[in-house]
């Protein structure tokens, strides 16, 4: 089970992997939008775990271009933005959860076992 | 044609009436600018004929003014619609910031507030463990500063609300600036170091009192010369104080800051006031900073009368230049 979290904060990104990797998930990063569609591309992780505002190419972008190779691919948004209308965004933009910073990481726990591959 | 003094008779009496009916004719279409004429020669179709042309320019007056009227009254209808369309606008922008802001705002809470919670349950799993991990330490660093930039944060921001709610008194008082100018750098030397960076003063060798809020204007320096000790790496920040009078011969007096920093280009020097514009979210993570530095800044330059530009050329550094009255009064000069 590999997961690729993408996440520019550097802090919030070590944080989130080394989480999960005590729960022996395997896992891979990204720090931008560029990186993580082609660390999609590469690595086939089972799921992406994905920060919105990136730098190089936004995380709707990414989300985009990784749906038009693998459209299965599970993608849950993690982002700072807690309006209403990015939770819509995220699951019509094709994400199968949002999560709004901060997280509650049990309730990521359940959605990535709920959504992986 | 019988002349006056000659008794008359019925026909011409007639005829004269029919005269006159006829020629009222045009006022049935609303028309009443004409002057009626009489060719009988009688003294009481005189005085009829007089009669009738008296109401007869009483009524096209009337109508006159009565247009003159609507026409005003739709001006002013046309003038006070535009001015409610312009209020209706300007508050639905205002809004519409106000939201903007308050999503930024929850944006910017939310990415600290993640890494606090976030380390602090990752502390907490390995102290269950029975082994807290090589990098608590760090760990812990890391959740202190985020603590501190949020307090930053709100510090920023109740700041900024309270100048828009016009809880903010300014207390202008004497002082000389160049004392002034030096102590307040002195507060950041230690920040300018840091990076390297040398401090320069431009200053005259004397220069007379000004009266303007202290404490408003140091926390405006402390802003602008912080920002130039954090983008600015192996460089030197210059702050400079000088006198300068305007078009309506006011006394006005700037300081500048100028430091070799990475400069900003020319599509984000317009933004950068805005509140929470930092060119892109990664410089608040390099750079540290609320977002809120110069919106502050600019907010209360305005409130003392004054202003604050920017000049910068991409790769050349930056001269911030703040301008304000050399004395501070409190109305009708401000705003």
């Amino acid at each position: 089970m590999i997961i690729l979290v993408a996440e520019d904060d550097s802090r919030n990104r070590e944080m989130l992997v080394r989480r999960l990797l005590r729960r022996n998930y395997s896992v891979l990063e990204a720090e931008n939008g560029l990186s993580v569609v082609e660390m999609a591309k590469a690595q086939h992780p089972d799921i992406i775990l994905m920060d919105i505002a990136m730098p190089e190419l936004n995380g709707w972008e990414a989300l985009a271009q990784i749906h038009a190779v693998y459209p299965e691919l599970p993608v849950i948004i993690l982002s700072a933005h807690s309006m209403i209308d990015d939770q819509r965004r995220a699951i019509s933009a094709g994400a199968v959860a949002y999560l709004s910073k901060p997280i509650d990481f049990d309730r990521l726990l359940i959605k990535i076992e709920q959504f992986r591959r | 044609m019988l002349t006056s003094n000659m008794q008359i008779d019925i026909s011409q009496l007639h005829t004269a009436m029919r005269e006159i009916s006829d020629q009222l004719c045009q006022a049935v279409n609303g028309d009443f600018n004409f002057v009626v004429h009489c060719s009988i020669a009688d003294e009481e179709a005189e005085k009829l004929t007089l009669l009738v042309n008296f109401v007869l320019s009483a009524a096209a007056r009337a109508i006159d003014q009565r247009e003159l009227q609507t026409a005003n009254l739709d001006k002013i209808v046309a003038e006070r619609t535009a001015m409610l369309t312009e209020a209706k606008e300007s508050a639905e922008a205002a809004s519409q910031a106000k939201s903007q802001f308050l999503a930024s705002m929850s944006h910017e809470l939310r990415t600290p507030l993640n890494a606090v919670i976030g380390y602090s349950e990752l502390i907490l799993e390995e102290l269950e463990d029975g082994a807290p991990g090589a990098n608590t330490h760090n760990d812990l660093m890391v959740i202190r500063d985020a603590g501190r930039h949020l307090l930053g944060l709100i510090n920023d921001v109740l700041d900024l609300s309270r100048i828009e709610a016009g809880q903010t008194d300014i207390f202008p008082e004497y002082f000389d600036p160049l004392a002034f100018t030096r102590s307040t750098a002195a507060t950041l030397h230690t920040l300018i170091q840091s990076k390297g960076n040398v401090l320069k003063f431009e200053l005259p060798d004397q220069t007379g009192r000004i009266h303007t809020d202290m404490g408003k204007v140091r926390q405006c320096l402390i802003n602008i010369l912080g920002n130039a000790a954090k983008f600015t790496e192996h460089g030197s920040i210059t702050l400079g104080y000088r006198e300068s009078s305007s078009k309506d011969h006011r006394r006005y007096v700037e300081w500048w800051i100028k430091d070799t920093g990475p400069g900003i280009g020319p599509d984000q020097i317009q933004k950068i006031f805005e509140a929470f514009t930092q060119a892109d979210g990664s410089i608040n993570r390099r750079y540290g900073g609320t977002g809120l530095g110069l919106t502050l800044t600019t907010t209360l330059c305005r409130m003392l009368g004054g202003d604050i530009r920017v000049e910068s050329t991409l790769g050349q550094g930056s001269t911030f230049i703040m301008r304000l009255p050399g004395y501070y009064q409190a109305t009708g000069i401000n705003p």
